[in-house]
């Protein structure tokens, strides 16, 4: 085997050229794309970082400002809750208040209109007392021969029937006459001969009863002819009731 | 012409007193359908590639990733070398599909200037990237008495890369030949198919060995 060195030489130079051939039009055109590509991407990677960042800042900004809407939300329900606590107090210690004045005026009012009643009740009462006393001292005479001569009209003004009846009832079993103090010998006398000229035959007999008052009752076996202050004051009850 | 001996060069004709081989004109023919198609294919290099700049990019970007798993730094400043010496291989041993055309690395000069330039790169490599001193030193570690050795290996490895190559491209062209002339015109075609895949194992043996000679220069991975 041999070796030509002129081609070896040329081989050596000629690869030399291929190298330098590569390098200028191709590796080195490459290399500028890719780097190009590169700083590209690099660019846009930096900034997707940056948009990141700002996107990061804004949702940290967004954070920071919903927390201090939250809190000034919550401070301004805390305030609105005070507010509201406060103006409740004031209501209630108000309305406490106006309520106590209600009820110190209803009870003066009714304090008032309880004297007035009783007041007017008094005056009532004294217009009735007066009544009374009025209707059972103003209808004839209470003792003596006033009081005689009006329970004589009263026996005359009886119908023949119940003088007839009373007479009968007085003559079996005799008449009574009550009067509220005790008669004289000769008011006594007097009743005796009036009652007997209208009851002839029936025995009469005199009571004291104080319960009557004043005045007098005769009082039948079975009925009661009544003249005395209580009878009075009976009627004139059941009249102011009527 | 029978006697000659088919491992010698295939003299063209004479430029003066230079004889110009087959080898050299193909080499010639490569380097101008290189320059054209580079020059045609990266008239205006875009971001945006089209389809022939993205596969050149491919080519490119890929034998750099290469590069960088075995050197474990920075591929560009050694892509023009290693990148070249690939490229130029694959173009040369594919000469053989060619009709007429013999691949320049089936003679001897054509591995042997390769083998020459891979060496001679290394200790430029080594040098600038450790210092003369700190490069020659090298080869007295581990120990200075295996400096003879050491020196020995860098031949050797330099001969056998170059002898590699040229006996498989050879010995293909060879095979090619013997079948022709046995079978005919068509039986060889399979035994083509195996040249391209040979010859791209070729270069690809041959850029990744000289690769780990100027990675072991510069103190990248031990030879």
């Amino acid at each position: 085997m041999q070796i030509d060195w002129w081609t070896l030489g040329l081989q050596t130079i000629n690869f030399l050229i291929v190298v330098w051939l590569l390098s200028r039009f191709l590796y080195q055109p490459i290399r500028r794309v890719i780097e190009a590509r590169e700083a590209a991407d690099r660019k846009a990677a930096e900034l997707a970082e940056d948009k990141t960042r700002a996107a990061e800042a804004a949702r940290a900004e967004y954070e920071a400002k919903q927390a201090e809407l939250a809190e000034a939300q919550r401070q301004e329900e805390a305030r609105l809750h005070a507010e509201m606590d406060s103006e409740r107090q004031a209501m209630l210690e108000a309305a406490e208040k106006e309520a106590a004045e209600l009820v110190s005026e209803a009870r003066e009012r009714i304090g008032r209109e309880r004297k007035q009643a009783l007041d007017d009740l008094g005056d009532q009462i004294a217009d009735l007392a007066r009544d009374l006393a009025r209707k059972a001292l103003g209808e004839g005479a209470l003792e003596g021969d006033g009081l005689l001569e009006r329970v004589n009209a009263r026996l005359d003004s009886l119908g023949v029937a119940d003088m007839d009846d009373l007479r009968s009832d007085a003559a079996g079993n005799g008449l009574r006459i009550v009067t509220a103090t005790s008669l004289t010998g000769a008011q006594q006398g007097a009743w005796r001969d009036a009652m007997a000229a209208r009851f002839p035959g029936a025995e009469i007999g005199f009571e004291t009863d104080a319960a009557i008052l004043g005045g007098a009752e005769l009082r039948f076996p079975h009925a009661v002819l009544s003249f005395s202050v209580a009878d009075r004051l009976k009627r004139a009850a059941a009249e102011l009731k009527g | 012409m029978m006697d000659a001996s088919p491992l010698a060069p295939d003299i063209l004709f004479h430029l003066g007193p230079v004889p110009i081989s087959r080898a050299v004109v193909t080499t010639w023919a490569i380097m101008a359908a290189l320059a054209v198609f580079l020059k045609i294919a990266l008239r205006r290099p875009t971001v945006d590639a089209g389809p022939v700049q993205a596969a050149l990019e491919i080519v490119v970007t890929t034998i750099a990733t290469q590069l960088r798993e075995i050197l474990g730094r920075d591929p560009w400043p050694f892509l023009p070398l290693l990148g070249s010496l690939f490229i130029f291989l694959v173009l040369a041993n594919l000469a053989a599909v060619v009709p007429g055309a013999s691949p320049p690395t089936g003679h001897i000069e054509t591995p042997a200037a390769l083998a020459l330039i891979v060496f001679l790169s290394s200790h430029a490599y080594g040098i600038r990237a450790r210092g003369g001193a700190k490069y020659l030193r090298h080869y007295l570690e581990p120990n200075p008495f295996l400096l003879p050795l050491n020196v020995l290996s860098e031949l050797t490895r330099t001969f056998s890369l170059m002898i590699r190559l040229f006996g498989n491209m050879m010995s293909h062209e060879f095979v090619i030949a013997i079948v022709v002339f046995l079978a005919g015109l068509i039986v060889p075609i399979p035994f083509l198919l195996l040249g391209i895949l040979i010859g791209i194992i070729q270069a690809y043996i041959f850029t990744v060995l000289a690769t780990v000679y100027i990675a072991a220069a510069v103190g990248a991975v031990e030879a």
